[in-house]
Parts: structure tokens; sequence; C-alpha cells
């Protein structure tokens, strides 16, 4: 038989998957807030938080919203080289693929850009801008000066990337939008939303308001480590209910399970 | 979820380093209060102690006023007691210790009238272990005054061998052989006496016992 808790513990892979979206305040706020810097005129916009803050998964509900309005392109996983990205970028733009053993010429597709203004308006979003290195942004930042093709970049909250974003972009950059951390409430919203989605009314009951200020104490209300706790809290869940059911209390989940979880995640230590 | 053995260990061991700090308050609180039962049991004490000094220093205040009260000279106390720093001290219920940190003045051994016999076999028992002469020679006076002069002449003699010097005892000695009719052995120890110390007092005296007017 199916332990209950195999089903809550999917819930909480993490994943970037649109399907698993779940609408909080904040969350709704940062989408309304992208969604309408989109629409204005901008060069770039800068989407930054700490990894774990719904930075993915807001560009992708973004995408997955608009691509039907808009030309919106997710660029998820940075390219392993410049060629590639070009290549994948010349495609979106003249919606050709690149003739086998050619390189595209950037010149060139920077002049293409600029007479594509104000007849096309293309979207591009770029995950983990982070990891693409100073020279390709620099040609990233030339290709918005077209103003035919619009760049999200969303960066990891560092103090290196900050320079990045302060240096190439400073004066491009007209619009910055910072995700942050959820509140004790949103990520009890979240973990409940998660839950029911599932269907999953009575594990969803049994997490009370001490475990909740527990799991937001030791994962600070990031939505990675959330995920994390939580998938590990129903992993023992699951255990105890196939191999020693006295262990577990279904109408209560006991605090050492959620403990236990923590000092396998590295939360807390002996 | 393979390693859920290890992991339950690790919980235990956190879980007990956890509470840690809240059975040392627990043990702290303990010793607290057993510090603070064992100063409210010692203040209690304390002051009892107090109280019984005091009460202790109150009677040795009611004592002094009787002691100073008996005269050495008053011939018309009817009581003779001996009072003596000892016989205070165990009146006032005061132990030696707490004399030696009362200030109390020096009571001398002060001898009054009495016609208690006891009181004259506890002066005669203590003479014989101190050799006092006040002893002896209160005895001799006593036993004079009362008209016992075989004892009177006793104790005189007995004053006599421990100090011979001393006037009053040889006047008891040579009146009391007198009283008792022998004048010429009263006669020969005064001269005696009168040849080693030539007082006036002594020749009024031997005068007396020559006209038989004494």
């Amino acid at each position: 038989m199916k332990s209950r808790y195999e089903n809550a513990k999917a819930a909480f892979i993490d994943s970037v998957d649109v399907e698993d979206y779940i609408e909080l305040d904040t969350s709704i706020k940062a989408y309304k807030q992208l969604e309408h810097s989109i629409d204005k005129p901008l060069k770039m916009i800068l989407l930054f938080g700490k990894p774990g803050t719904g930075k993915s998964i807001l560009l992708n509900r973004i995408q997955s919203k608009l691509k039907h309005q808009k030309e919106i392109h997710y660029f998820d996983v940075p390219p392993v080289n410049e060629k590639e990205f070009f290549h994948k970028l010349f495609k979106i733009l003249t919606k050709q693929d690149l003739p086998p053993n050619t390189v595209v010429n950037f010149s060139a597709l920077v002049e293409f850009c600029k007479n594509l203004k104000d007849k096309r308006e293309i979207i591009i979003l770029l995950d983990e801008a982070q990891m693409y290195n100073s020279e390709m942004m620099e040609k990233i930042r030339l290709l918005s000066d077209s103003r035919a093709v619009k760049f999200v970049i969303s960066l990891h909250k560092t103090d290196n990337e900050d320079l990045i974003a302060k240096e190439h972009f400073k004066s491009r950059i007209w619009e910055v939008i910072e995700l942050k951390n959820v509140t004790k409430e949103d990520q009890f919203t979240y973990i409940h939303k998660k839950l029911l989605k599932k269907n999953l009314f009575e594990v969803a009951n049994s997490i009370k308001e001490k475990h909740m200020k527990l799991i937001h104490t030791f994962t600070e209300g990031n939505y990675r480590e959330c995920n994390k706790l939580l998938f590990t809290i129903f992993e023992i869940c699951e255990y105890y209910d196939e191999n020693d059911p006295s262990n577990i209390d279904y109408d209560n989940i006991p605090q050492k399970i959620i403990e236990m979880a923590a000092l396998k995640l590295g939360y807390i230590h002996v | 979820m393979y390693d859920i053995k290890p992991l339950e260990e690790e919980w235990e061991r956190y879980n007990s380093k956890r509470k840690r700090p809240m059975y040392i308050f627990f043990i702290l609180l303990i010793i607290i209060f057993l510090a603070l039962s064992f100063l409210t049991y010692n203040k209690i004490d304390l002051l009892s102690t107090v109280t019984k000094y005091l009460n202790k220093v109150e009677l040795v205040k009611v004592e002094e006023p009787t002691s100073k009260s008996i005269d050495i000279n008053d011939t018309n106390s009817t009581n003779l007691i001996v009072v003596s720093e000892a016989n205070v001290v165990d009146n006032a219920l005061v132990t030696h210790e707490d004399i030696n940190t009362i200030k109390k003045p020096r009571v001398h051994l002060n001898i009054i009238e009495s016609s208690n016999e006891e009181a004259f076999k506890d002066v005669a028992n203590r003479f014989m272990q101190t050799h006092n002469i006040d002893d002896s020679l209160f005895l001799a006076k006593s036993y004079y005054n009362k008209a016992n002069y075989k004892k009177a002449i006793y104790w005189a003699f007995e004053t006599n061998k421990v100090n011979a010097e001393i006037d009053e005892s040889w006047f008891i000695l040579v009146t009391s052989k007198a009283k008792l009719g022998h004048e010429n052995e009263a006669i020969a120890i005064l001269e005696k006496y009168i040849k080693r110390n030539n007082s006036t007092e002594a020749n009024n005296l031997l005068y007396k016992i020559k006209k038989g007017t004494l």
C-alpha cells in the first residue's frame, strides 16, 4: 500500500514547473511588477534575489503567461559558450536556423536588431545571468541598445553580482525587481497550498502553527530550502509509516521528525 | 531513507544537548533554593542566639544590684550569704565564656553575717582548699560574735598559721581565751605579741584582761 507521505514528498520536489507555481501575496506582487516593467519601453530589467527566492519560477510563469501575446523567450541555462548563445539568439531573431559550419557575425546581428525596431519587440529572459562572462554581457548590452530586444536579467544577489549590474548595466537598467524570502505566514500558505493542490488534506492539517514556526526558522523563508526540508520531513514520515508506525502521529507531525530532517540537511548540528 | 538509525541517534544527542541548559538551570535553581533555606535557617538560629544572649545580659544586670546591696559592714543583716563571683554567675545563668564577653564589675569575696550553718561549712571547706585567710578570719569573727569561743579560737589559730601578722586574728584568739576563763594563757599570748608588735590596741586589750573588764 502506498504511503500517504509519498505524494506529500513529491509535492516538494524542487522544480521550476509552472504547474507547481503557488500564488502568494508576495509572488503575485512580484509577477505584476515584472509584467508591468516588460510593458515599459525599457532596455533591461534586473531581477535579483538570493538563491531559492523564486526568480526562475517567476520567469517561467511570465513566459508561460505571455508567450501567446508577446515574443518572449526563456533562457533557463546559460549556453556552454558564446557561439551557442548567439546561435540560439540568431534563431530567435531571424526565425531561421544558422546554416551548418557558420558563425554569427555579431556586428551584422546588431544591425539586424536595429532594423527590427518598431517592427518587433522581442523579450529575452536570461536566468542565472551571473554565469555569463563579461564579454557576453557586453554584447547583450549592445543588443539591448538596438531597442528591439529587451532583456530580463535574473541574478543571484551577491556583492559581486551587484557589481556586474552596476558596472555594465548601470545606465541601461531602468527597472530593478528584488525577490526576498517569504514571511512565516506566506510560507505557511505556500506549504498548505502545495499539499492541498495534491489533495493531501490530512497531511496539510497535521502541520501545525508551531511546526511552521520551526520550519520558517530553519529555512528563513527560502522556497528552495523549504522544499528540501519538507521533502525530507515527508521522507522520514514515509519511512516510519511503512516500518514503525508507532513513531508517527498522523494528526500532528512530531517535532522530532522536523528536527531530524533539519539535522540531516545541516540546519542544526549536534 | 536508509540512514534513519544514525539520524535517530544524532537527534537523541541533539535533544540531550538542547536540554542541557534546562537541566543546569534546574540544578542551579535547586542549589539557590537550598542555599536560601540554609541561610534562612541560620538567620533564625542567629536571631535566637542573640535573643538568648541579650536575655542573659539582662539577667546579669538584674543580679548586680543584689550583689551591690550586700554590705560587709551591715551588721543588721540577718542572713549570712557568701557572695562570690561564681555565685553571681550561677545565679545569672551565665556561662564562663559569657562572663569574659560581658564586662561585669569584679565582685570581691564579701562576707556577710548569716545564721546559716551550711554557709559556714562551705566557707570552712573552701578555706581547706584555698587557705585564704579572708575565709578563716571571717569564721573566727563570726564564731566570736556568736560567742562560740572554741571555734573562734580554732579559726583564729588557723589564720595565724597562714599569716601571723594579722592583729585582728590575734585579738580574737586572746579575747576568746579570756572569755573561756583562760585569762593567764590569754595574757601570756598577748604579752608575747606585744613584745613583737608593740601596738596600743594590744596594750589596751592586755589592760582590760588583767582588770577583768573585758
